[in-house]
């Protein structure tokens, strides 16, 4: 699963304007046949090629000029090219995330902002956690805080930095006992917590934006695959991934925009070693007022 | 206002989970202490020696002897100096030293069970005693490993306790701190069970020797174990030096018998070789089987110790195997084959909560301590309710994990002489949980499960219709995995409590009613 080719509103360097709602439909597939077991990367004929597909539908909403929700809600269908094991797929987890605006600043020809996200995530379904690379999420319940900083020059060039952490409970899972770097007598499995971000480097006028960006996902603790053995939920999965992300509004209607983007992941411990794209629509509006939205 | 706002949001969204701490809740066993002493236990039927005396130990140093009340001395001047490690070491060993070895033992299974990853020729290594540290690290713990490795310590360790009763009760000599009130009691003491031979000396000396051979990387931390258990049990004023030197005799001369069977019983050639994987699939379809097994892994991976069917039995002879044999399935293409063909199209299809539920809890595939190892987690948890001595539990184990070992053996002696294809490859369409690399029929789960659940009905049997439940339950798993077509199931359980049947029989017979 990319961590990274979400449409990446609580996490970018833009805002809504009050009363805006921003709808989203997104799809995104992710593709790889190397995987990291442990630190060793590796192919596995009895995978062949494992492909993951998710439709998203998000939204986001102003309800200030300074503090913006989002909320999100994945269904997503996991699947190998070979092998003998079972596809799974479902809907995933529900996130939603408050944005706050903290500082805006100009200065000569920049303009600084910073903003603060809060968010958390559930399960909506009961899917199996402990199948993986099958299992459509990890079955936890997360947290998260996370800073964005933003600058933007008057020639629309922006960089953005964003950094979080994620705070994820523990499952519990079909099996009574389980073996990983010791047996544990337990149904319950520790999900590692995970420290994240990205850099990203832009343009952005009224007409499109785009950027490219490094991102990062590592856990915070969990053990390694052992060679040839299944991958659990608390193994200490870690990628970082290069990509870029772009959205061009519709000309002849207003608050249209068509995002598309693409990642692939450079590096990796536990995890594919994927390449992901996604295309979505979003739609901007004020559906509460009559003033035009602001871009 | 907003900055509040925001404040709010974020504590709710966080006081949800950042009180999780990884941490996570495991079973632990109850302490007890044991309900009967079985003072006869040393003319109790033995598996490996002709009997208890088989081994011969020699008269303890009276209670009265300078030698003895030297010893003594020493157990006092050592509780003087205890510190924090050895407590915990004390609170460890307390109760059964028995589960606490067959613990480690199903860890290891479970370290150990990870199929070798193929070369890149296509060609699969294969694990070797002799240099067991090269990839793939020997052993593979597959469940005929693991269910052979069980029954050798189980039915070791039983032995060496029934020779040990018989000593204990032939010679009296009670604990260092029955004896002399000067040792303290650092743990609960059976005033009435002699300490000469100390059953511990023995348990950790079986176990030590044999799982030490059976796991070879891992013999540093097995002797560790077996030196703590027995300094424990003299800090606790359990047990004195010569109590536990003359276990270890016991363990010795026990370990050395088992282990002329185990090198001989015919494991080192169960892995077959091309040519006999190539005789058994031409067999197949003189045994009624017209499409014979094929390895569904990339690259082909040969069958599973397909000669184990061939390993030494514990309780049932080469002919009596021959006739549990059960007669073949149907045949490939008839309605009842499709039928089967058909139900594992709906399960795996649609898998429901309850049955994946069902699938994955008793899935015990690779990484784990196999059903074998299951069943020794069971059988561990009921001996504890019971409070059941170690003699006891040495019993329960070795009828238990004898039968399990024959169940495997029979299995796999079908298995091989069918070649019964798995559904996934009479139809590429039902995906599995994980396909095992062996033939399907008869299902190793169900006789497994058949045989332990009929060996502990019999030893529990107010437990029986729950086991019987479990034992069941285990076998349609398998169906709701995609891996076995109901006839492996009903039929493998069967053959399983037929199994199991005999191992209840020798129970019966052997002098502990």
């Amino acid at each position: 699963m990319s961590q990274f080719a979400h449409a990446q509103m609580p996490d970018d360097g833009f805002t809504m304007s009050k009363g805006e709602l921003c709808l989203v439909a997104a799809y995104q597939q992710t593709k790889w046949t190397e995987y990291w077991e442990g630190t060793r990367l590796r192919d596995n004929k009895n995978l062949g090629t494992f492909t993951s597909k998710a439709i998203m539908p998000m939204f986001g909403y102003g309800i200030t000029n300074r503090i913006n929700v989002f909320g999100g809600l994945p269904y997503i269908y996991n699947s190998s090219s070979t092998g003998t094991m079972q596809g799974k797929k479902g809907w995933q987890d529900l996130s939603l995330a408050v944005k706050y605006h903290a500082l805006k600043k100009t200065k000569g020809k920049y303009t600084w902002n910073v903003f603060a996200t809060a968010g958390f995530s559930i399960p909506v379904s009961d899917y199996p956690p402990d199948f993986l690379p099958f299992s459509i999420g990890l079955g936890s319940k997360t947290a998260q805080l996370r800073v964005i900083g933003h600058v933007k020059h008057t020639s629309n060039f922006f960089l953005t930095a964003q950094t979080g952490y994620v705070f994820r409970s523990n499952i519990k899972v079909d099996r009574q006992t389980y073996y990983t770097d010791a047996q544990y007598y337990s149904n319950e499995m520790a999900i590692p917590n995970v420290w994240n971000g990205s850099l990203s480097a832009g343009y952005d006028n009224k007409h499109f934006r785009a950027d490219v960006h490094y991102g990062w996902n590592n856990a915070t603790s969990g053990s390694d695959m052992r060679r040839n053995d299944m991958p659990y939920p608390g193994n200490r999965m870690e990628m970082s991934a290069i990509g870029i992300t772009a959205k061009f509004w519709m000309p002849f209607v207003d608050g249209l925009a068509i995002n598309a983007g693409a990642d692939q992941v450079v590096s990796g411990r536990n995890a594919g070693k994927g390449f992901t794209w996604m295309a979505g629509l979003q739609f901007v509006f004020k559906p509460f007022n009559k003033k035009t939205h602001e871009k | 206002m907003k900055n509040k706002f925001f404040i709010i949001a974020a504590i709710a969204a966080l006081s949800g989970v950042a009180s999780c701490n990884k941490n996570i809740d495991v079973r632990t066993l109850e302490d007890f202490e044991p309900l009967t002493l079985d003072s006869t236990g040393g003319n109790w039927k033995t598996i490996l020696l002709t009997d208890g005396g088989e081994v011969s130990i020699s008269a303890p140093d009276a209670v009265t002897s300078p030698a003895y009340i030297a010893e003594l001395n020493k157990i006092v001047e050592a509780q003087s100096q205890i510190n924090s490690a050895d407590r915990t070491a004390i609170d460890k060993w307390k109760n059964s030293g028995i589960i606490l070895w067959n613990e480690k033992a199903r860890e290891l299974v479970a370290k150990y069970n990870l199929p070798p990853e193929a070369n890149p020729d296509g060609t699969y290594p294969a694990p070797s005693a002799a240099n067991p540290a090269a990839y793939p690290k020997f052993p593979f713990a597959n469940p005929p490993y693991a269910s052979r490795a069980f029954a050798y310590v189980s039915a070791a360790t039983y032995d060496a306790l029934v020779s040990c009763w018989k000593y204990k009760f032939q010679y009296n000599r009670k604990s260092p701190a029955v004896n002399d009130s000067r040792i303290k009691r650092n743990e609960t003491i059976q005033d009435n069970l002699p300490s000469y031979p100390s059953e511990d000396a023995v348990i950790a000396q079986v176990n030590y020797r044999l799982l030490k051979v059976l796991f070879p990387l891992d013999s540093v931390e097995l002797e560790k174990m077996a030196i703590e258990q027995k300094k424990a049990k003299q800090l606790s004023g359990v047990a004195s030096a010569t109590d536990i030197a003359a276990g270890e005799i016991i363990a010795n001369f026990v370990v050395e018998k088992t282990l002329a069977r185990f090198r001989t019983d015919g494991m080192g050639v169960a892995g077959g070789n091309p040519t006999i994987w190539a005789q058994l699939e031409g067999a197949a379809a003189g045994h009624g089987t017209s499409v014979p097994w094929k390895s569904l892994e990339s690259p082909v991976r040969p069958p599973m110790l397909p000669l184990f069917g061939n390993v030494k039995l514990w309780n049932i002879s080469t002919a009596q195997r021959d006739s549990l044999r059960p007669g073949p399935a149907p045949s490939i293409g008839s309605a009842e084959f499709n039928a089967a063909l058909d139900e594992l199209r709906n399960y795996t299809k649609n898998p429901s909560g309850e049955t994946w539920r069902i699938a994955m809890y008793w899935a015990d595939g690779a990484g784990t301590y196999t059903p074998p190892g299951h069943w020794n987690e069971i059988a561990a948890d009921l001996m504890v309710t019971y409070r059941m001595n170690e003699l006891r539990v040495a019993r329960t184990m070795s009828l238990m994990n004898m039968a399990i070992a024959d169940a495997g053996i029979c299995c796999w002696d079908t298995k091989s002489y069918y070649y019964v294809p798995r559904p996934t490859q009479m139809d590429g369409s039902i995906k599995t949980i994980g396909l095992p690399n062996f033939p399907s029929y008869t299902s190793g789960h169900s006789t497994f499960s058949g045989a332990a659940a009929t060996v502990l009905g019999y030893i529990f049997p107010q437990e029986k219709p729950k086991l019987e439940a479990m034992a069941a339950e285990a076998s349609v798993s398998r169906i709701y995995g995609g891996i076995h077509y109901r006839f492996d199931c009903e039929v493998g359980l069967k053959c399983g409590k037929a199994i199991g049947s005999f191992a209840v029989k020798r129970g019966q017979n052997d002098g502990s009613h």
